[in-house]
């Protein structure tokens, strides 16, 4: 499956994207689903919010409807469980179409959660998500790592090699 | 065969926020005999919705750095996150089957001077335990039989899915937590949503998956509160706050569960005979009275 965007987006990036996936994760021939629903009723997020559907996005994707679907809030919606995956009887991913549209989301400049960048850079700082916090106890007071004569968490040391890698591709998406 | 030291990646919800986990982790593996090294150069195992959802590559690259950090070290990792787990073991899957994808992430660790050779073995706090060596070692220093207890296994979702990566249990039918449940003397309880997903570590961004999630921890926590739990046991630390920032936010709507969640850790901790603060249940956001009045 080859991806085109309507919109002025890498398409060469694109493709090397899509290609990687392809061949990392196995094919995502969407043109082979069934439309058994499997998915749907694994999927976790199927039970709880109407809309979002494993099955429905894979039609979409088979029908070619790519560039609405990479506007659709529904792609960040899943929760990459991966139950998905596991039962589909077709071996069809939508957990790994998911990602790839996520990728491609990016990529065009698309709209995703802002959370994203501050996890991402946290991680980027610190190695971890957020510095080490003191977290309240029952008995009353704040309680820290050495409170409880946990070692400290310093962190990597490399971090920084990995953040001039990222920043690049960040701003690869953002140019576009 | 379980090793005698290990390195312990504590996996970032455990290490910043969470660290009775940790706490737990090492009073018990400690009277286990089996040493946890501290790793400082272990970061967050990235998982698939954060760096992956928008470059998947370098996401698996931020991933892979911990496997070849591990394998520096010569140990065998162990992790006590189901999400951590599941992760590490993919990016082991994917870079062992795909030598070009290899190839591209080793590039990007060799300008922080790592190579990823792929010998490193990931394991969980369950595989470890359960293993056939670990079982009577077990049996022989629980003095503490959690008889009065009934505990409802949580295997949330990454720790096997896809089964053909982690290879943990059986990812329709899985028994290894309920196996150790009753190594501990409780009584391990069969319901609805043991297999369910918290949606922890995924789409917790955003107020449509904050309902979802609330809407989950209900449906969990009441299957297992039908069948008359005392607790959740899960074998995640990010689980444990989903599920318990859940019922507090049920609270507000006026349903109250009560229902504390542990840690496997925290439950063969108990049966051991440690205290509940040495287990760090003082940091837990829920009342654990109905887990200690049972001991
Ligand atoms: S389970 Fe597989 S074949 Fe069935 S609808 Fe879902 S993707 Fe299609
Ligand atoms: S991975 Fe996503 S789409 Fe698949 S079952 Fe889980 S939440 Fe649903
Ligand atoms: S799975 Fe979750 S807790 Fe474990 S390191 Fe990754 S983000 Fe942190």
């Amino acid at each position: 499956m080859v991806i085109r965007l309507s919109s002025d987006v890498d398409q060469r990036q694109v493709e090397f994207i899509s290609l990687m996936l392809q061949k990392s994760v196995g094919g995502m021939h969407a043109e082979v689903c069934d439309q058994c629903g499997k998915c749907s009723s694994a999927c976790p997020v199927s039970k709880e919010i109407e809309g979002f559907n494993p099955r429905q996005l894979i039609a979409r994707v088979a029908l070619g409807k790519i560039d609405e679907l990479l506007a659709d809030e529904a792609i960040w919606t899943c929760t990459t469980c991966l139950k998905c995956r596991e039962r589909c009887p077709e071996e069809i991913s939508p957990y790994d179409v998911i990602l790839v549209l996520r990728n491609l989301a990016y990529r065009a400049g698309l709209n995703y959660p802002g959370v994203y960048d501050d996890f991402i850079n946290g991680i980027l700082e610190r190695g971890f998500i957020s510095e080490p916090q003191e977290v309240r106890a029952r008995g009353g007071g704040r309680l820290s790592r050495e409170a409880l004569g946990l070692p400290g968490v310093n962190g990597p040391k490399d971090m920084a090699v990995f953040r001039g890698i990222v920043e690049k591709i960040i701003e690869a998406g953002k140019g576009n | 065969m379980t090793s005698l030291e290990y390195a312990l990646f504590p996996g970032c919800v455990a290490s910043v926020r969470e660290f009775g986990y940790e706490l737990a982790i090492r009073n018990v593996f400690k009277a286990l005999d089996i040493k946890l090294r501290k790793v400082e150069d272990f970061s967050c195992c990235q998982p698939a919705c954060l760096v992956h959802s928008i470059d998947y590559v370098k996401g698996l690259a931020l991933t892979s750095r911990n496997l070849a950090v591990a394998e520096e070290t010569g140990l065998p990792m162990l992790t006590l996150c189901s999400s951590c787990y599941g992760n590490l073991s993919r990016a082991k899957h994917l870079l062992d089957h795909n030598s070009d994808l290899k190839d591209e992430v080793n590039d990007l660790l060799a300008k922080a001077g790592r190579t990823y050779r792929g010998d490193v073995k990931i394991e969980h706090v369950v595989t470890v335990l359960h293993d056939e060596s670990m079982l009577p070692i077990l049996e022989k220093k629980i003095s503490n039989p959690l008889s009065k207890l009934k505990a409802a296994p949580f295997y949330g979702c990454h720790i096997f899915m896809p089964a053909k990566y982690s290879k943990f249990d059986d990812p329709e039918f899985p028994h290894k937590l309920d196996d150790l449940i009753e190594i501990t003397g409780a009584e391990s309880l069969d319901y609805n949503e043991k297999t369910s997903c918290c949606i922890g570590c995924g789409s917790f961004f955003g107020e449509v998956s904050e309902e979802a999630s609330v809407l989950l921890s209900e449906m969990i926590i009441g299957s297992a509160k039908e069948k008359g739990a005392d607790c959740i046991v899960t074998t995640c630390p990010f689980c444990i706050m989903q599920l318990e920032i859940g019922q507090i936010k049920l609270r507000e709507q006026g349903k109250d569960f009560g229902v504390p969640v542990i840690h496997y850790v925290d439950l063969l901790g108990l049966s051991m005979g440690f205290k509940p603060d040495e287990l760090g249940f003082d940091l837990r956001r829920i009342n654990m009275e109905p887990v200690v009045s049972r001991l």
